[in-house]
């Protein structure tokens, strides 16, 4: 840790602030070196570390032999791997995106020989910016997050014409078309998504399905035969799925990422397929309450769930292929600690409050809440029930703003996953919903029920706490009623967990890594729109006519790419020189090529 | 001697459409030398092709692997085409011609030309470019609209693929080895394939007319083309074979000309067995209509659906196409028994089907443009009757060079003529007065909006001398034309038809090349008065439609162009 402090102060820093998951271990090998494990599997030979790296090294040389005796390794582990590197006098550069595999790697090993020659990258997920550099070898014993099993593998590198990665980190790296439905949960999380992909680099658009929402609603209240509504309403999602085909079809996205209920049609997906276009599709639902996901899933080209386990089983039963689990997450920009004024405290604020729907076991466990000082915000709640009193605003839909100002006036919030069946807590219930995020986000405390998941996430009473049933809530929230200070150190330490580990950005760079490690060619034909003229000077000795037109792109902060050089000549005026013409018509060509027009 | 190039890099189609263009070039210029740029996939068609002194080929793969290829580069990709183009530019044309859809095509030309365009053909250049976004208001055949930018006169050409006899020699070795070559045989073609799946005929549907065509003893198949899905689904029997990706494009061309009729999607072949002199029957669905891009040849039928949405505007994303079960196996079946027993009764027969789909029969025009006509006797509408106003509209607009008006007596030529031809093939219909009507309303408002811009315009030159002092008047006339423009866009809409002279008002005004607002406003000005004017000859031509009345339907039922 010294010598990082030295080489990389920033990093060090950060390091230190990594916490370590449960799930995560070590133990002591053969050769008595130590070695990592993860949800109890060991993740790098158990007898002799040092000659698994030795066979590990020697094989992937062999496969994907370095380029200018330089490899680019995605994933640190331990670093046996990049110590038998380094001692071959090979020139790695790694990318950790796991920092706590990182911490535990400084604390039980002597890194002192491989940190001060290594280029060194921790806590984002890099693959997919890795792919552009040199010869890539892929280690990336990643848990059972976003890459459903463990993987130990040499891959080739996708692309090594664009002069190094950074240039391939360049802004607008995918075009991405968000689909959001019409209404719902999901709604917000798809423009979270759209933000976060903008913020990580891509030219991502969100189609905002929920402006067709008042038509849609008039459609479904309609006095009408039952089967007639469910034509009606089918042939409006049809036209609205119609639209977003069109759309795609103009602006020939790389990824089309619908979110949960996003109104395509199976064969507007089919259709998508045929022209080339990536789908993927976030079910940020609960499959046992949803049954609509069978029929869809396999039609998608990539599937991301909030849940695995029993799920993954049924998708694979359903030959759905590439499927990953990408749990919800917080959007920082929306969600954060606010300074409300004594109006909006007095309004927002009470001891215990609850923000969500009127679910059967939310209505059944609240009445023990009573005589709390606790207020309910949200729709669907009954209007007979004795909790009515309790609901605040009429009932109405809550906003993301409001929802905000709820949560950072509220002492407690309580997060109770909804469930249609039982009467308190879902003994099933797995997955963690955005709530859970966003309160933590929003430097706020929570008291949360018992999911499966959950430490997976957050420490155990370090950064959240559970409870298991209506006693052990009121026991819990009594308790952190009258202990302030400790309500705000666990709400500070969840929030820098989420800052660090659970917001959207992360989830997207997941996402994306995910779709590229399975189809790296939608990132390819990217790559092939982003050529760029490596280096500008000697190409203007090469070709002096282009000089001035060069010289003006890189002074407009353009890249000397095909894309950048067009938009320079676009905005100059005067008749059209020679160059000019021969770049515009480069630019032709690669648009017929890759649509195989010609 | 002139030496010529003309740019053609589009697919098989396009190029043996050029034909026509290029043999009239080498009629008119003579002595040239005529050179095709083409995409190098294709050469090989251009070999067949007599008018040719020259193939310049580029090639699409190299240009993509420069772009997406393991080793993709940028600077090998303008290294390529910067020598491609300086070598073409070393032949020091004197002329070039740019016939390809695309900016590429304009690219090409402007990389290529050494000295200044001819001024005649610059109208031509920016209808090409203006029409390519829409080309079904195209009211030329693709064939004479090349001929019209090379500057060439229209007139009937029948043009012929020069095949060698090593083709021809396999063509019958194949026809022999397979028993197709008996002297009593009838041999029929089919091509079931085509590049999009918007133009294809059902499989099933040609799988039933071949059942049809084979209970006749002694009529054979041949099925061609390269889409490997229609060869191995054709299993007819013995009589039936398939010569799908067996053949180069030569022998292909060898194979069709040993057909005698030849039943095809509108897809390259099409073309080639067009240009062999073979008969062919050719499907038109979709987007794609006879009028623009049927086979160029008087040998040549045409069947398409008789529905309001064909041609269609959005093939890609029709749900219903309903054009495709318009047209019937049964139908075709009649047709091809009528050319093979060239019974002139068998017409009749034709007309069970005439309120679903439309046989048409390629020809020329009085003035020389190819057409299209129906076969069996079809009621007028406006669009037969503005279609080939159109062409003389745009061909008089054009080569007169005087951009505003037609001379009278080529008017009334025109307009005699024009009777004369429908009246052959179209019966009369009240109510094509109340589509005249629409239309002459239509129009109507066009020149009284064209009237608007250009007062609107002077007002403009007026002001513009002291420009500061006028400011509040000039932004005043500049919202105003805008409005105006906005309307005309909305004519645009509501009349497609109306479609193409909007549009090549809107091309026009886009060229202009002024920097100051009176230069602006002068090519504006002139735009407004071309449109005003070619509105106006359009209007007078259709008013005088009652005159073309007494005429149509009294001559006998004939065709222009026989067999």
């Amino acid at each position: 840790m010294e010598l990082l402090r030295k080489l990389d102060p920033k990093l060090a820093e950060f390091i230190m602030h990594v916490q370590i998951p449960n799930n995560y271990g070590v133990l002591i090998s053969r050769t008595e070196d130590p070695v990592l494990t993860i949800d109890n599997k060991i993740m790098w030979s158990i007898y002799d570390p040092h000659k698994h790296a030795r066979t590990f090294v020697e094989r992937c040389l062999k496969i994907n032999p370095p380029v200018n005796n330089t490899v680019t390794v995605v994933g640190f582990g331990f670093g046996y791997h990049i110590e038998e590197l380094v001692n071959r006098g090979i020139s790695v550069r790694v990318i950790e995106p796991d920092a706590a595999i990182f911490r535990l790697a400084l604390e039980y090993r002597d890194l002192r020989n491989i940190l001060d020659v290594c280029d060194l990258t921790v806590g984002t997920s890099m693959t997919i910016q890795a792919h552009f550099g040199n010869t890539l070898w892929y280690f990336y014993p990643k848990k059972d997050r976003t890459i459903p099993e463990p993987r130990l593998s040499a891959a080739q590198p996708k692309n090594d014409a664009s002069g190094g990665w950074k240039q391939a980190l360049s802004p607008n790296s995918l075009n991405i078309l968000v689909v959001s439905p019409i209404y719902g949960g999901s709604l917000p999380i798809a423009r979270y998504c759209n933000n976060a992909l903008r913020r990580i680099g891509h030219l991502s658009t969100l189609w905002d399905a929920s402006v067709f929402e008042k038509p849609f609603r008039m459609a479904l209240e309609l006095d009408i035969d039952r089967n007639n509504k469910k034509i009606l309403c089918d042939l409006f999602q049809h036209l609205v799925s119609e639209m977003i085909v069109a759309s795609c079809a103009e602006r020939r996205p790389d990824i089309v990422l619908c979110l949960a209920q996003a109104p395509l049609s199976l064969h507007a997906l089919d259709r998508l397929r045929e022209s080339g276009i990536t789908s993927a599709f976030w079910f940020v639902e609960d499959f046992r309450h949803m049954q609509y996901w069978k029929q869809y899933a396999p039609a998608y080209d990539f599937y991301f769930t909030i849940q695995k386990g029993e799920f993954f089983e049924q998708l694979k039963h359903l030959g759905t292929h590439n499927y990953a689990y990408l749990p919800v997450a917080a959007a920082p920009e929306i969600h954060k600690p606010l300074q409300l004024n004594p109006d909006e405290r007095a309004y927002y604020g009470s001891d215990l409050s609850f923000l969500g729907a009127g679910y059967y076991n939310r209505q059944c466990m609240f009445r023990g809440l009573l005589d709390f000082d606790f207020k309910i915000w949200g729709t669907e709640w009954d209007r007979q029930s004795i909790l009515w009193q309790r609901v605040q605003k009429n009932g109405e839909r809550i906003n993301s703003e409001e929802s905000v100002k709820i949560f950072n006036a509220t002492k407690i919030n309580i997060n109770l996953h909804s469930s249609a069946y039982y009467e308190g807590i879902d003994p099933e219930g797995d997955f963690i919903n955005p709530r859970t995020f966003e309160i933590a986000a929003c430097g706020a405390f929570q008291l949360v029920d018992e999911r499966r998941e959950i430490d997976a996430f957050f420490l155990r009473n370090k950064e959240i706490v559970t409870f298991s049933s209506l006693e052990d809530l009121r026991e819990k929230a009594q308790y952190y009623l009258y202990h302030p200070e400790e309500r705000q150190k666990i709400a500070r330490a969840a929030r820098q967990r989420i800052i660090n580990e659970h917001t959207y950005e992360h989830r997207m760079r997941e996402l994306c890594a995910f779709i590229f490690d399975r189809k790296p060619e939608v990132y390819a034909q990217t790559q092939g729109k982003k050529l760029l003229i490596r280096d500008v000077n000697s190409f203007c000795k090469e070709h002096p006519e282009t000089r001035s037109l060069l010289e003006e792109v890189v002074a407009r902060g353009l890249h000397p790419d095909i894309d950048g050089i067009v938009t320079t000549i676009r905005l100059r005026e005067g008749e059209m020189q020679y160059p000019e013409a021969l770049f515009m018509i480069l630019k032709e060509y690669q648009t017929l090529v890759k649509e195989h027009l010609w | 001697m002139k030496r010529i190039l003309v740019i053609q890099l589009a697919r098989i189609g396009d190029i043996v459409q050029s034909m026509p263009m290029l043999q009239s070039l080498k009629r008119h210029m003579m002595p040239c030398r005529i050179s095709m740029l083409v995409n190098k996939k294709f050469a090989d068609i251009c070999r067949l092709m007599p008018c040719l002194d020259e193939i310049l080929e580029i090639d699409f793969n190299a240009i993509g692997r420069y772009f997406f290829g393991k080793n993709a580069s940028l600077e090998h990709a303008y290294s390529y085409i910067k020598h491609f183009y300086g070598d073409i530019q070393k032949n020091d044309f004197s002329e070039v011609i740019n016939i390809t859809p695309h900016y590429i095509g304009i690219f090409s030309a402007f990389l290529t030309k050494t000295a200044p365009e001819p001024k005649r053909r610059l109208p031509w250049e920016l209808f090409f470019k203006t029409i390519t976004r829409q080309w079904n208001v195209l009211p030329y055949h693709l064939s004479d609209l090349f001929k019209n930018i090379a500057g060439m006169p229209p007139s009937p050409e029948q043009v012929q693929l020069k095949i060698n006899e090593n083709d021809f020699a396999w063509a019958d070795n194949f026809l022999h080895s397979h028993n197709m070559a008996g002297r009593d045989s009838f041999l029929v073609g089919l091509h079931p394939g085509a590049s999009t799946p918007d133009k294809q005929w059902p499989l099933d549907s040609f799988m039933q007319l071949g059942k049809y065509l084979l209970s006749d003893k002694t009529i054979r198949i041949i099925v061609v083309g390269d889409d490997i899905r229609s060869d191995a689904n054709f299993s007819l029997g013995v009589r039936c074979i398939s010569a799908v990706g067996k053949t180069s494009l030569s022998q292909l061309a060898a194979l069709l000309k040993r057909m005698d009729v030849f039943i095809t999607n509108d897809t390259g072949p099409m073309h080639i067995a067009a240009a062999c002199g073979t008969r062919t029957i050719s499907i038109h669905m979709g987007k794609e209509t006879c009028f623009t891009t049927g086979p160029y040849t008087t040998r040549g039928f045409a069947v398409q659906p008789f529905l309001d949405c064909h041609p269609c505007q959005y093939p890609e994303r029709c749900m219903r196409q309903i054009c495709k079960s318009y047209i019937t196996p049964e139908l075709l079946y009649a047709l091809i028994r009528l050319i093979r027993d060239n019974q002139r009764s068998g017409e009749h027969e034709l007309t069970h089907f005439s309120d679903r789909a439309v046989v048409y029969r390629g020809g020329f025009d009085p003035y020389g443009f190819f057409d299209w006509y129906p076969v069996t006797r079809k009621k007028i509408n406006v669009d037969a009757l503005v279609r080939p106003l159109m062409r003389i509209l745009w061909k008089c607009a054009f080569d007169n060079m005087t951009g505003t008006t037609i001379p009278c007596v080529v008017f009334d030529d025109a307009l005699h003529s024009l009777a004369e031809t429908l009246g052959q093939f179209y019966e009369p219909d009240p109510d094509i007065f109340n589509q005249l009507s629409t239309l002459n309303y239509a129009l109507h408002e066009i020149i009284t909006l064209s009237r608007q811009g250009i007062n609107l315009c002077k007002d403009i030159l007026r002001y513009a001398p002291n420009a500061m002092r006028n400011y509040q008047h000039l932004k005043q006339r500049a919202s105003e034309t805008e409005a105006v423009d906005r309307r005309l866009v909305a004519w645009r809409e509501r009349m497609p038809l109306m479609a193409l002279l909007i549009d090549m008002f809107f091309a026009e005004r886009q060229e202009s090349k002024g920097n100051d607002i009176t230069q602006v406003a002068y090519d504006a000005r002139y735009a407004y008065e071309t449109l005003y004017f070619r509105a106006r000859m359009l209007q007078q031509m259709c008013s005088r439609y009652p005159e073309l009345k007494q005429t149509t339907g009294t001559q006998k039922h004939s065709m222009v162009v026989g067999i």
